[in-house]
């Protein structure tokens, strides 16, 4: 009897070893990754970007910022941050990591939205899951979604439910680079340009919700938008709050539209700070620049880019 | 829980570790308060249907046990039967007959007053009821006495391993085991621990893997046809042995784990040579419960006429498809059975006759191989019927399918691509191989047979196959929904 306990001991033990092994095995190789959902936050970690210009946000920051544009025109060096499917108060910890690798910017340029200032499960949760390591990113996720307390806490966990989305990532990561698979990355500057043209996404909310949804917004992220800008004016960074277009029919299902931009306003009356407003902007209605209500596509993306640098070039 | 869910993975071992710790005197109420946990992960108030029915059936049993009068045991049984059988019908059948009477009212230009009721079916309700009624009919028999012991009777009903899915127990085969001492035997315990790996990888990494392709098929049967269907229905037919047999093997090893002995459910179905044979294969547990309960009391295949017979096959495997389901595909899919069994009766010479002209007699291993496939296809039409979402479902599938194209070998309904069903038919190739080495020896019997290195690298390599290959999209087992 005491063999067989010892012998379920040993191999308990050696099951929680090998699973710890390879889990920060896989996390080491997502951390080299060049995978479009890890390089960006890969090179952040690394202290790779320092970039002058900042740019914060969700996939309206992500898809709308082109910075090969803006560089160009400024000659300042820009990083789009984008965070897709984020809420601000997950740009919030996003920022104050970045601060501790890389070199404090000159300029952010915060991009708000509509849902900017809600609370939600993350999207696409695997990409935090190598960088659970990070306390304030990790605390925040946690509040989220406690699902973050298994990804980090139990071996292997993350990997096995989203191992369509990290096992590759992580194996190619591990390769000698001879034997990786050529990338060639999406995301230029952080940027990601979408090739594509309208598609039904508004048709299906149309159904969904016939008369719209009003926006619930959480206090927490009122505070985590509110906690960028104080960070910002103690390190004497400039911060610009925009909110880009959308396509203009977009805002006659969202009852609360003008509430949501009012309270930007506010904010960035009480930090004196500039509010760039797009949503009435003639691009709202070329339906061509869009690939849904809320996304520029390429072409888009770039047009309005132009219009944005030429209208903060002398701010920056 | 899910057992293919993490929780179950905490679950599992905290439970078992306790059950050992703990005095024998005890076990029962650890295993009775875990039992009651795991059925109200699912919708907690249900406990209280579950609750009503253990304790009809327990008074029922003691007073069948004590009545001295034939007649006064009869009532009592058939009072006991009818309630039990009341709440499956509220809650599984009502619904299904209420529409179908509303349609037939419509139909009439009748008014129809009844609303369809909005309520939940409680899991494991068909199989806990069952489970519940042979109790009470062996007792009536004669074959089983009362128990007398609340917690254990309603330990019995509510055993968690077998509580939602079975196996379908007999009280002579589980209820003395809560009283039996089990001992921490590590031989008994890691055979168990195996098996639950072996249904964890049937489930996660086959069943689960093939329900992508399959339900995106036959939900939009209008969109596909030729061998996309045909691939569909093949596949159909893994993921439900797989799913079902999955479950039973977790539910088996994990209660042999504990030192308790379930009774075997499927023995390799898909080798059967005969829809007779196929139905002592699967689901025995179900198979054997009608048998017992209803073919033979109906008079079975002792009467004096065929079409007595043939009428019982026909009953039997009609209420075996409601059993399954409140729906005409699962009717559908009973008949189909029972006219199976009733023609292949009637064919019996004829086919003897060809068999015999062909001489397949002189060349057996093919004559089974022909019976075997034979057998499996009728079987997998069956599925269309029980699988697809309705019977007009069904039939379009059955036409489309006949609507042979062979430039789209389906492959491209799924986004994750050929690799993903690769891997598929490579597990499903390996899990026959397993079969047919069962058919000569246990395969955990050999891989007990071999050095201590050997068995771990089995252990680890199947167990990272189950991790890394598995679909842990929290699909349910097919079977939960009966």
């Amino acid at each position: 009897m005491k063999t067989e306990i010892k012998r379920i001991i040993l191999f308990t033990t050696l099951s929680l070893g090998l699973a710890y092994s390879i889990h920060h095995m896989l996390i080491a190789g997502l951390r080299i990754s060049q995978a479009d959902d890890f390089q960006v936050w890969n090179q952040l970690l690394d202290g790779q970007i320092n970039s002058e210009v900042l740019i914060l946000g969700s996939s309206r920051a992500l898809v709308q910022f082109d910075c090969t544009v803006i560089e160009g025109m400024t000659r300042h060096s820009c990083f789009n941050l984008g965070l897709d499917g984020s809420m601000v108060n997950l740009q919030e910890p996003l920022f104050q990591t970045y601060l501790r690798y890389n070199k404090f910017p000159k300029t952010v340029i915060q991009v708000v939205g509509l849902t900017d200032l809600t609370l939600g499960k993350p999207y696409r949760p695997y990409q935090y899951i190598p960088y659970l390591g990070e306390k304030v990113i990790y605390k925040n996720l946690v509040s989220l979604y406690p699902d973050f307390v298994r990804f980090k806490h139990v071996p292997l966990y993350g990997f096995v439910i989203y191992k369509n989305k990290l096992l590759n990532p992580a194996i190619q990561g591990l390769l000698p680079t001879h034997l990786q698979r050529p990338r060639l990355s999406k995301r230029v500057k952080g940027f990601l340009a979408v090739d594509e043209q309208w598609n039904n996404d508004f048709d299906q909310f149309t159904k969904i919700y016939p008369k719209g949804q009003n926006i619930d917004i959480a206090p927490q992220s009122v505070k985590a938008l509110k906690s960028i800008i104080e960070t910002c004016k103690k390190h004497n960074i400039n911060v610009i709050l925009v909110f880009p277009p959308a396509y203009y029919e977009a805002f006659d299902y969202i009852p609360n539209t003008r509430d949501v931009i009012a309270l930007y306003r506010d904010i960035s009356t009480k930090y004196n700070i500039q509010f760039l407003d797009y949503s009435q902007n003639p691009i709202t209605r070329q339906k061509s620049y869009f690939y849904n209500t809320q996304h520029l596509n390429k072409t888009g993306a770039e047009y309005f880019s132009k219009i944005f640098t030429a209208g903060i070039y002398k701010n920056l | 829980m899910l057992f293919n869910s993490f929780d179950f993975l905490i679950f599992f071992p905290v439970i078992t570790i306790f059950y050992f710790l703990i005095p024998h005197s005890l076990r029962w109420g650890w295993l009775l308060g875990a039992s009651c946990f795991f059925y109200m992960a699912f919708v907690p108030v249900y406990i209280l249907i579950l609750l009503m029915t253990i304790v009809i059936d327990y008074l029922a049993a003691i007073f069948i046990e004590k009545a001295q009068n034939p007649q006064r045991k009869k009532i009592l049984l058939i009072s006991s039967i009818i309630s039990t059988c009341l709440v499956l019908f509220i809650f599984k059948y009502f619904n299904f007959f209420n529409s179908n009477l509303n349609h037939l009212a419509q139909f009439l230009h009748w008014n129809y007053p009844v609303q369809n009721l909005s309520i939940l079916l409680p899991i494991g309700l068909s199989f806990h009821t069952f489970q519940s009624l042979s109790y009470v009919i062996e007792v009536y028999r004669g074959n089983q006495k009362a128990e007398r012991h609340f917690g254990i009777y309603a330990l019995y009903v509510m055993f968690y391993p077998q509580l939602v899915a079975g196996p379908i127990e007999r009280p002579q085969n589980l209820l003395h085991q809560f009283y039996q001492r089990h001992s921490f035997d590590y031989k008994r315990i890691t055979d168990g621990l195996k098996l639950m790996l072996w249904g964890l990888f049937k489930k996660i990494v086959i069943a689960d893997r093939l329900a992508i392709y399959v339900n995106q098929v036959y939900n939009n049967p209008g969109d596909y046809q030729g061998l996309s269907i045909l691939l569909a229905t093949y596949f159909f037919a893994f993921q439900i042995y797989c799913d079902f047999s999955g479950y039973s093997d977790i539910a088996i090893g994990s209660a042999k784990v504990m030192g308790f002995k379930l009774m075997e459910n499927f023995d390799r179905p898909y080798f059967s040579k005969s829809i007779a044979e196929f139905w002592r294969r699967w689901h025995i547990s179900l198979s054997t419960w009608f048998k017992d309960y209803l073919y033979i009391p109906l008079g079975g295949s002792k009467v004096s006429k065929n079409h007595q017979w043939y009428r019982n096959i026909i009953i039997v495997f009609l209420v075996s498809g409601l059993w399954h389901g409140a729906n005409w595909t699962f009717l559908v899919w009973g008949l189909l059975h029972g006219f199976y069994i009733v023609s292949s009766n009637l064919t019996r010479q004829g086919r003897e006759k060809i068999a015999a002209f062909l001489k397949l007699r002189q060349q057996q291993n093919l004559y089974k191989l022909i019976k075997i496939i034979t057998t499996f296809h009728l079987v997998a039409f069956s599925w269309i019927f029980f699988r697809a979402n309705s019977v007009q479902d069904a039939f379009l599938l059955i036409k489309n399918m006949l609507r042979i194209n062979t430039s789209e070998l389906g492959i491209n309904i799924l986004s994750e691509g050929k690799d993903y069903l690769i891997v598929a038919f490579i597990a499903i190739g390996m899990m026959e191989a397993i079969h047919l080495l069962q058919r000569q020896n246990n395969i955990r019997c050999l891989i007990n047979q071999k050095p201590l290195w050997f068995r771990w690298g089995v252990y680890y390599t199947a167990t990272l196959c189950v991790l890394f290959l598995g679909e842990f999209k929290n699909q349910k087992f097919i079977y939960f929904q009966f």
